[in-house]
């Protein structure tokens, strides 16, 4: 299989991106976890014969390790750049949540949505359906501060889903992402 | 939740301390002794004498075990002395707060190092002369937010002293929720 064809090609659909390509599509869920078949929300298979919708981040990480090529809807490939420009438009905090979604990809979890569970993302060791206790991430910009509200919901929170929940800042200076953990604790 | 019933078989009579600045002193050593024995409350200085914090006499006062005095004489009740050290500590309503709550769960209580609201807090039934505290607490008030910087110092502090870091959560009629916080590297 020569680089050539493993480079899949996503368009842009108004603000979603499909890899269309049903071989691209179904190897890239089943290489990575990467984006969601379309219609298919819980797929019982790694490979379906089905386009794939891609998240932003997933796009732009895709794009950075080469595996991915967008193009707009005349067809016109779009460079990082442009495309996370564009992304920023669309997607509020996108340089930070791009940064926690590189990190732990980066460390070889598979990073799913999690706006299912109220999160910025569901994070798996192996993948979704392999494990069934994802860990929450949620990134929060580094400059707004920590409302003490947000410390009891994300305690609450991963006492109820019993899940761990982890707060996710990534410092402006050197682009390093902390992980803070909080837990209900029984005094 | 357990509450926690001092035994105070020792003496039912208040025992006299008196106020200087932002400290309040017991001078006579049995009595101080008594007081130190029963919840480890305060600290002996060089000269023998017990000096208690704020919201340490706060709670021995409002508990009728102590009787604090200026160096009139002049006795201070309960509200008087909040009033009194309220003027040199904002924070005192909130440290006090949180201080009651961590007693009255039976856990033994020091104050902390650092200008925060922030607490040492030793498991139930250690000896704090002998044993390091488990836990560093530190007060949140709702309606004021937490800068990631100093959640980062909290965090720091706790993993240097070895201690599991607890933050405080009150609300704004003082209800406290505790949530345990840790940097992790995943």
């Amino acid at each position: 299989m020569t680089e050539e064809r493993r480079c899949a090609k996503a368009v842009m659909m108004g603000s979603r991106i499909i890899v269309w390509d049903v071989e691209e599509a179904s190897r890239l869920y089943k290489e990575g976890f990467y984006g969601r078949y379309i219609g298919v929300p819980k797929p019982k298979e790694l490979e379906l014969k089905r386009p794939i919708e891609l998240s932003p981040v997933e796009a732009l990480y895709l794009m950075e390790k080469g595996r991915l090529k967008i193009y707009d809807e005349e067809g016109k490939e779009l460079d990082l750049r442009t495309f996370r420009e564009w992304a920023r438009g669309i997607y509020d905090m996108f340089d930070e949540v791009y940064e926690v979604y590189k990190d732990l990809r980066s460390r070889g979890y598979v990073v799913r949505p999690g706006l299912k569970f109220g999160t910025t993302f569901a994070v798996y060791k192996y993948g979704p359906g392999i494990d069934h206790a994802p860990f929450l991430v949620h990134v929060m910009p580094y400059e707004s501060k920590l409302d003490p509200i947000e410390i009891i919901r994300a305690g609450r929170l991963s006492h109820s889903v019993r899940k761990k929940f982890i707060i996710a800042v990534v410092s402006p200076q050197n682009k390093e992402v902390k992980y803070y953990m909080f837990r209900w604790f029984k005094a | 939740m357990r509450i926690r019933n001092d035994d105070w078989t020792m003496s039912t009579e208040k025992v006299k301390a008196v106020i200087k600045e932002d400290r309040v002193i017991i001078d006579d050593f049995r009595r101080a002794d008594e007081i130190h024995r029963n919840g480890f409350y305060g600290e002996f200085d060089e000269k023998g004498r017990l000096i208690l914090e704020p919201v340490e006499a706060l709670y021995l006062v409002e508990r009728g075990r102590l009787e604090v005095m200026d160096s009139q004489g002049r006795s201070f009740d309960f509200t008087e002395l909040v009033r009194y050290f309220s003027k040199r500590d904002k924070d005192l309503w909130v440290k006090y707060t949180i201080y009651h709550d961590l007693r009255r769960r039976g856990y033994i209580v020091k104050p902390g190092f650092s200008r925060r609201v922030e607490f040492r807090v030793y498991e139930r039934g250690s000896n704090p002369d002998r044993e390091v505290a488990r836990y560093l607490v530190c007060g949140v008030v709702e309606g004021i937010r937490v800068d990631f910087r100093d959640l980062a110092r909290m965090v720091e502090d706790a993993r240097r002293a070895k201690k599991e870091l607890i933050l405080a959560v009150m609300d704004r009629q003082g209800d406290i929720a505790y949530y345990a916080v840790t940097s992790i590297s995943l």
